[in-house]
């Protein structure tokens, strides 16, 4: 739910200052709300209908990749609808890409762990 | 450890990062100056020059004086100066309002005897990113005759600058499917791309001025805007500045004013039409929206919108000015 309502919000936002901004557009803004629906709400989905609940690091690494990209988005918007350039939003696809990939890694190996745990009691 | 099971912490925490990362990014962008070099002049007979990298003055500080070739004094002759027109024996300027798309529109026509009286000046005279100061303020501190803004170089981190024969940076730009405009030394406008060329190569050719915002809007006396490529930026209306050339020697500067109740503004495409309409056979689109400010013997006389809708000069990088 949590992850809707920030992807709504995202939409919400670009429509704001779509409407502000003297018909400069950003397909980065534009799509700002992918990350948080794309990344956060259907897997969120995905676990709820599998009855599982994500490891504790997993799950904040993996939301943190989300608000980074998003952040991205919002951020290369902003400095494009402006009329200017940055290299700066590289910061954030790269810290994004690393903040997601070591949450599949924590919860891969929480999911090696607990079979062996089981084994061991 | 323990405390980032606290329920939100981590999530304050890297929200507390994150705000302040962006804010940083954000900052350094649109608002820390970053100085790289005081303002040079081109050495006598045309011969290329470049900035030093000479230590550039910090935030604040006045910027170090530019060593200018010493010359002959000549007498300045008695000039005829109204609201309108300006005339001494070598620069002529007219000024006209036009009322077209329910916009005011200001049109300068301008006939100079030597190429070296069209210039451009950088902001407190010194070469930077986010380097801005009035059009008006600059426009005094070179006793500008006509001034407009020019091609907010200071606004990205890339393409090409040559400003009074000198050339300070020679990265291309990012957007280079936009063409620049190219002054040279005879007073001739040619249209460039920065991909097809180096500034060095450039220079080299004569260029003494190369304004990189764009797009072109006149070629060989044709709009050259394209409805089709740039549908959403050409019908949108807005306060525009443009400069043209009639013939080597013989320009116009238009400026619209927009955003406001009594202006509309105008697209590229209408701006293209008074620059064509003006006899222009070559004109070219500079910085618009809040940027595009006109000033006519010492003061401005568009109504400059800044901050959205609010009236107000807004600093800017660079202007184009006769003097």
């Amino acid at each position: 739910m949590t992850y809707a309502a920030v992807s709504a919000l995202c939409a919400l936002f670009y429509a704001v200052y779509r409407s502000l901004s003297f018909g400069e557009d950003s397909l980065f803004m534009r799509w700002m709300f992918v990350p948080p629906l794309a990344l956060g709400a259907l897997p969120a989905l995905f676990c709820l209908l599998l009855g599982r609940r994500p490891v504790r690091w997993a799950f904040y690494l993996w939301n943190s990749g989300v608000a980074l990209l998003a952040c991205g988005c919002l951020f290369r918007g902003i400095v494009e609808m402006s009329g200017r350039f940055t290299q700066y939003d590289r910061v954030y696809w790269v810290l994004g890409g690393a903040a997601l990939g070591a949450a599949l890694l924590r919860a891969v190996f929480a999911a090696h762990r607990q079979p062996q745990k089981r084994r061991g009691v | 450890m323990k405390f980032l099971r606290r329920p939100y912490a981590y999530a304050g925490l890297f929200a507390l990062f994150l705000a302040g990362l962006t804010a940083f990014f954000l900052l350094d962008t649109f608002v820390l100056p970053h100085a790289l070099s005081a303002a040079a002049t081109a050495t006598p007979e045309g011969a290329a020059a470049t900035p030093t990298a000479s230590p550039a003055p910090a935030a604040g500080e006045a910027p170090a004086a530019t060593a200018q070739p010493t010359a002959a004094a000549t007498p300045v002759p008695t000039a005829l100066v109204t609201d309108t027109a300006y005339r001494d024996g070598s620069i002529s300027v007219t000024l006209t309002t036009l009322r077209e798309y329910d916009t005011d529109i200001y049109v300068a026509d301008v006939v100079l005897s030597d190429a070296s009286q069209l210039k451009t000046a950088l902001a407190s005279d010194t070469f930077g990113l986010n380097v801005t100061e009035k059009a008006s303020v600059m426009a005094q501190t070179h006793d500008a005759v006509l001034a407009v803004n020019g091609d907010y170089y200071g606004a990205n981190a890339r393409g090409y600058v040559i400003k009074n024969g000198v050339l300070y940076r020679q990265t291309v730009r990012s957007d280079s499917a936009y063409d620049d405009l190219a002054v040279y030394a005879d007073g001739s406008f040619a249209i460039v791309n920065e991909a097809e060329t180096t500034a060095q190569a450039l220079l080299d050719a004569g260029v003494q001025q190369l304004f990189a915002f764009g797009p072109a809007l006149v070629e060989n006396s044709e709009i050259s805007v394209s409805t089709r490529e740039e549908v959403g930026q050409a019908m949108t209306s807005n306060p525009r500045t443009a400069i043209g050339m009639v013939s080597p020697l013989h320009y116009v500067f238009v400026v619209s004013d927009g955003r406001t109740s009594q202006s509309a503004g105008l697209s590229l495409y209408q701006l293209a039409q008074v620059l064509r309409d003006a006899g222009c056979t070559c004109a070219y689109n500079l910085g618009g929206g809040g940027s595009s400010t006109m000033v006519f013997n010492g003061e401005v006389v568009n109504n400059p919108t800044t901050g959205g809708k609010r009236s107000g000069e807004r600093a800017v990088s660079d202007i184009v000015y006769i003097g």
